[in-house]
């Protein structure tokens, strides 16, 4: 019989450190953030990490509202596109 | 793009429109990203200007139905490094880079203790700008491509031009330097009180 996945192997301290951003960027496969989460849920050091760098890039991503594109730039491009042909 | 690559007015009206909808909304995520990859605001401008003028003379190989910002940023790396003298660029970036990781180590547990209570404020933002703007290019580019993008790692090395393996350790070395920094910048600022974190850099 064949099995539709692989066995979750545990992680300990390290491997879960070393996927930890893996798993915050949703870049890991869904049975290695299984047993990232499963050690997470039972080491209060590694909990405590993970907690503060979520944290950490949600702060960092709610930043990007701060940083758009200024209104003088946006007209010099728009008249440069119109330069272009843009609209014609 | 010019009236001469359009068979029809109609044609010419459509290509148009679809560049109005696709790539000029995204203008805000191209400024970012310039911004990253140059400290200077009005190089920043630049680029922008040029990737937009690029990215409408060559919107008929836009593929409809990919993602039209991993495609501008894509010109925007390009139109960057046009414009710099590469070799010198990167003796200078990787120097920062090895002088920050020295600085990393000794100073994780510490920021970590300074930031955690104040990562949930609204006020936060403009700290993290600043951080961000001091930031090596290596690293900001690729912080900003994945924290701020949300792009996967995989479109963020396809327009970096480098392997997935150091898009990966770029950002990792990239947050710690930009933890390093907000303690700093959130400390001058009087959100941290003095004491707490951003000494010992």
């Amino acid at each position: 019989m064949t099995q539709s996945s692989e066995p979750v192997r545990p992680l300990d301290c390290d491997g879960a450190f070393q996927r930890l951003f893996d798993f915050l960027d949703k870049e890991l496969d869904a049975a290695t953030e299984q047993a990232l989460l499963a050690h997470v849920q039972h080491c209060k050091s590694c909990f405590d990490r993970a907690e503060f760098e979520r944290r950490f890039k949600a702060a960092v991503c709610a930043s990007r509202k701060a940083q758009g594109c200024p209104e003088e730039l946006r007209s010099r491009v728009m008249q440069a596109l119109s330069a272009e042909g843009l609209g014609r | 793009m010019t009236d001469t690559d359009t068979a029809t007015p109609a044609a010419a009206a459509l290509d148009h429109d679809a560049f109005s909808a696709l790539a000029l909304t995204a203008l805000d995520d191209v400024y970012r990203f310039a911004r990253s990859l140059t400290r200077d605001p009005s190089d920043a401008e630049d680029v922008v200007q040029e990737t937009y003028l690029r990215a409408f003379r060559s919107w008929k190989t836009f593929q409809a139905g990919t993602d039209v910002r991993r495609w501008l940023f894509t010109i925007a790396r390009n139109a960057f490094l046009r414009s710099r003298e590469r070799g010198q660029r990167e003796v200078i970036l990787d120097d920062e880079g090895a002088a920050a990781a020295d600085a990393e180590q000794a100073q994780e547990a510490w920021v970590r203790g300074g930031l955690d209570p104040i990562l949930d404020r609204t006020d936060l933002g403009p700290a993290i700008t600043a951080a961000l703007a001091e930031l090596p290019e290596v690293y900001r580019s690729a912080v900003v491509l994945v924290d701020l993008e949300d792009q996967p790692y995989e479109a963020a090395a396809e327009v970096l031009g480098i392997p997935v393996g150091t898009v990966r350790s770029r950002l990792f070395r990239g947050r710690k330097l930009l933890q390093q920094r907000l303690a700093q910048h959130a400390r001058d600022a009087g959100i941290i009180p003095d004491g707490d974190a951003g000494r010992g850099e």
